[in-house]
């Protein structure tokens, strides 16, 4: 009888550990509507967005990776850091390489030229003026009038 | 002595194991309500269900959250978010809200040119004045002209049967041709001046008033 008993009190307590270890597991998950939150990775500034805009132009499923796809060169800001200029170079000549424009709006920059390595110029009629001369000189617009 | 001895020894490591895992289970509980106060929900549709969904933050990588759709939890912040398929595209930036559920839609449409450009304007039968002596290049310099004006205008009409030569004079190097129309609904006049197979200078006068709204040529070296 006291075997019985103590057979009993063994089941029980393993019982609990088993449903203290399915709590671990599953309570977070429950706490997180079953998302696991994503950390993004840092990089160099403007390499996700120009990346996303890679993807656009390239149409691919997979996003062009700086260090990987494509090397960031050179970035210049303009007009209070609002509009950026950077340059990028194709690895394994993939075609992704030029210039691209990026304006800063709602906290975080967006590209609204490019990549390109040659822009009409009415292509540039909406920039700032020292942005238009910097691609200008840099010899990335044509057709000036 | 024996067994009972063993069940005792198996009920204090099982007690133990339970001590461990309630510990466990409470970090656990306290590392998951930080984690929750840190973050908020993101829901992303579009408007393609195939469409490859990235997303980034200042200073970070983008990296693919999703096809046609994708729920995700993030650290609360500002994102730049895009959605690519078949030469669609849409892009937007939100922000994510600690604790909360924020919501996007995606409208995949053609990319266009996002800084405003005479290519952005929709310009009606102004192709019609190439049948009244003037070449593609000209027309072309004269929608440039037109936006050069207004950078905001959506629409151009060149009303149908307006457009009129001017008798030219001997030995006049100008050629003028005549049109009315609208710019976004506002009626004009436009006298368009040229000499050979480029240049053209517009002048634009408000159809009612008769004031001068805007005068230029292109290429702007012309004399």
């Amino acid at each position: 009888m006291e075997a019985g008993r103590t057979n009993r009190s063994l089941v029980t307590l393993n019982v609990i550990l088993v449903v203290l270890i399915v709590a671990i597991l599953l309570v977070p998950r429950i706490m997180l509507g079953g998302l696991k939150p994503i950390t993004l990775k840092t990089a160099p500034a403007l390499t996700g967005q120009i990346s996303q805009a890679l993807a656009a132009k390239t149409d691919r499923a997979t996003l062009p990776a700086a260090g990987k796809d494509y090397s960031l060169g050179s970035t210049r800001y303009f007009d209070n850091d609002i509009w950026a200029v950077a340059t990028i170079a194709s690895i394994d000549n993939n075609g992704l390489s030029g210039a691209v424009v990026l304006k800063k709006a709602g906290g975080i920059y967006k590209v609204v030229l490019g990549p390109g390595t040659s822009f009409p110029s009415n292509y540039t009629a909406g920039l700032p003026s020292d942005l238009k001369q910097y691609l200008n000189e840099q010899g990335y617009i044509y057709g000036t009038p | 002595m024996e067994p009972r001895s063993l069940a005792y020894r198996l009920r204090q490591i099982i007690l133990a194991a339970i001590v461990i895992a309630s510990a466990g289970l409470v970090y656990s509980v306290y590392n998951t309500a930080q984690i929750r106060d840190r973050t908020g929900t993101l829901k992303v549709t579009t408007s393609a269900s195939k469409a490859i969904i990235t997303i980034s933050q200042m200073n970070t990588d983008a990296e693919v959250i999703g096809t046609g759709t994708s729920t995700i939890r993030l650290r609360a912040g500002t994102y730049s978010l895009a959605a690519n398929y078949a030469g669609l595209h849409a892009t937007t930036v939100t922000h994510v809200t600690t604790d909360q559920t924020t919501r996007v839609t995606l409208n995949l449409a053609k990319s266009t040119n996002v800084l405003p450009s005479a290519d952005n304007i929709d310009f009606e039968n102004i192709d019609d004045l190439v049948s009244n002596g003037l070449t593609t290049t000209q027309v072309a310099n004269l929608k440039q002209l037109f936006f050069t004006y207004k950078k905001t205008m959506q629409t151009v009409d060149v009303a149908p049967g307006s457009i009129q030569s001017t008798a030219h004079n001997l030995g006049d190097p100008y050629f003028t041709i005549t049109f009315a129309g609208s710019i976004d609904g506002a009626p004009y006049r436009a006298a368009v001046r040229y000499t050979s197979f480029e240049d053209v200078a517009l002048t634009l006068t408000d159809q009612r008033s008769g004031v001068q709204l805007f005068t230029g040529r292109l290429p702007s070296s012309t004399q």
